[in-house]
């Protein structure tokens, strides 16, 4: 015969088990949000204002100094302030109240730009916050070119980029971009406007190789390559800005070459260390690149010092693939040739088609 | 770029096209606002296309051709213009358009050239556009005189993009069609 103790233990365990699940249930958390540096009550479900209660913060009973009655009250509250929050009735430890507490802001006004690094197929905008908010932001973005709207197309990483393609090309209609974004706690929102040519800016050139040049010891050839994500070169051709300097100097010597990818520097200091960078720009419109991943380089010396090129590995990697042309004459831009009238900039450009339909003829 | 030259400080649109909507003589001197819509101003030939790689080497040089024939008559409409009252004692200015002008009859002259050489049919002359109306406000004028650079801006810049399609396409079949010539 079984003996009656078993049962008893084993409804006491039930007990045990029932009074620990409800001290730990999840059923009822919910998320209340917060402003940092409000000051936060929260009541203890039904319960009356006089009811005996006990609360706590991750677990962790709360000093009574913070309850008023059996409101909780959390004063200036911070970031330590974010935990789960939950109410026992005080004698029988049933489980009243509980909550999820997330301190947070609202957002601030969300910086956003976009960019053409891949004319002429489409451009990109990105977005981010000024300052963390804390808590979940939900970010939506609206384009429009005149009164279409575009898609834009949201990368899986990074989340706050997404890709929007062209439409149509050459157009006087303005792109407006909207981005809201919105939490628990408030919504901001910004929008910019910008025309098609305005955000053209490539990425800048790679492969950025220098070395020196047998028993000249004034010169440094450098090459570079297009930048990958530029899709059509040929017809969308880019021009290049190099800037060079002797690491013991501060002052860099600029030089805009209209086409080809490479360059010889002639007035090189014998015997010094260079440090050499390339931008790019589409040939008419847009704005140049971020600066290429420096080089460095000195030019020959009879008793050759330490020839060496950040690029080095790259050089290597990509040997073959690219023919080092002979260096194109340098063309120092003749800034009055663009700014100096509106009619002789478009004279200027009239000109370059000219010049391209004269390659037909030839 | 920070050290790019000075062309290019404060020019976040940057290019030369461009700067003819930037520049003084059209907006500021000329009392207009950049954030101005030019919308309202019609008659002057669009350079928005879509599906622009999809076009043929004809269609290019057609739409091309057909846009600096109303170029040239619209320019010499601005350059009246101002002559006669806008700006009449800004004989630098009225060069440039000038120039301009001539170089858009060039580069028109050359467009039939190559749509002959390559064997496609001229785009018949349209009609022309809106009679220009004499009782055009002065600010009227200005505007338009503000949509026709900006307009003739943009076709340069795709101008130079659509010549060089038809090059690279005429490459393509240099072959075949050099073959044809020597027949």
């Amino acid at each position: 015969m079984a003996s009656p103790v078993l049962p008893a233990c084993c409804v006491a365990f039930a007990a045990v088990v029932m009074v620990y699940a409800q001290r730990h249930s999840q059923l009822d958390t919910h998320i209340q949000y917060e402003r940092l540096g409000a000051d936060v009550t929260m009541r203890c479900g039904a319960m009356d204002w006089d009811a005996a209660v006990t609360w706590t913060a991750n677990g962790t009973d709360i000093d009574e100094s913070h309850l008023n009655g059996s409101h909780l009250v959390l004063r200036n509250v911070n970031l330590t302030h974010s935990g789960q929050y939950a109410c026992y009735e005080g004698s029988s430890w049933h489980l009243k109240y509980q909550t999820y507490l997330k301190v947070g802001t609202s957002p601030k006004e969300p910086v956003l730009m976009c960019r053409s690094n891949n004319y002429p197929k489409g451009f990109y905008c990105s977005w981010h916050l000024p300052t963390p908010t804390y808590i979940p932001n939900a970010f939506n973005i609206t384009v429009m070119h005149g009164p279409r709207e575009l898609i834009c197309e949201k990368d899986a990483f990074p989340k706050n980029r997404c890709h929007i393609r062209y439409l149509q090309l050459f157009s006087t209609v303005k792109y407006k971009v909207t981005l809201t974004v919105t939490n628990a706690l408030g919504r901001n929102s910004t929008t910019i406007t910008f025309e098609e040519f305005a955000i053209v800016k490539p990425d800048p050139p790679e492969n950025v190789v220098a070395k020196a040049v047998a028993n000249n010891p004034r010169r440094l050839e450098v090459k570079w390559q297009n930048p990958s994500s530029w899709p059509d070169p040929e017809s969308f051709p880019l021009k290049f800005f190099l800037r060079y300097r002797p690491l013991i100097l501060d002052q860099w010597q600029h030089v805009e070459l209209s086409d080809g990818t490479s360059h010889t520097i002639t007035d090189a200091y014998a015997g010094k260390e260079y440090i050499i960078q390339v931008a790019a720009k589409d040939n008419d419109i847009g704005t140049w690149s971020d600066w290429s991943v420096a080089v460095h380089a000195t030019p020959w010396t009879e008793e050759p010092k330490h020839l060496t090129t950040e690029a080095q590995v790259a050089e290597t990697t990509t040997a073959g693939t690219s023919s080092f042309v002979p260096p194109p004459t340098t063309k120092i831009c003749d800034p009055e040739a663009v700014v100096g009238s509106g009619a002789v900039a478009v004279s200027w450009t009239v000109g370059s088609v000219l010049a391209a339909a004269g390659v037909l003829f030839i | 770029m920070k050290e790019g030259g000075h062309w290019d400080k404060g020019r976040q649109v940057g290019g030369a096209d461009l700067s003819v909507i930037d520049h003084p003589p059209q907006v500021e001197w000329q009392g207009l606002d950049r954030t101005i819509s030019l919308d309202s101003v019609d008659g002057v030939p669009d350079a928005t296309v879509e599906r622009w790689e999809e076009l043929t080497a004809a269609e290019r040089l057609s739409a091309n051709l057909q846009a600096y024939r109303v170029f040239q008559a619209l320019l010499g409409e601005v350059l009246e213009k101002q002559r006669t009252h806008l700006t009449p004692l800004d004989t630098d200015f009225h060069a440039s358009i000038q120039s301009m002008l001539l170089q858009v009859t060039a580069l028109a002259y050359q467009l039939e050239e190559l749509l002959a050489l390559l064997r496609h049919s001229e785009p018949p002359w349209e009609a022309a556009g809106p009679e220009d109306r004499d009782h055009r406000s002065f600010f009227e004028m200005k505007l338009r005189g503000l949509k026709v650079l900006q307009e003739l801006a943009h076709w340069t810049v795709r101008s130079v993009r659509d010549l060089h399609q038809v090059t690279k396409h005429s490459q393509g079949s240099n072959t075949a069609y050099g073959g044809q010539a020597q027949e």
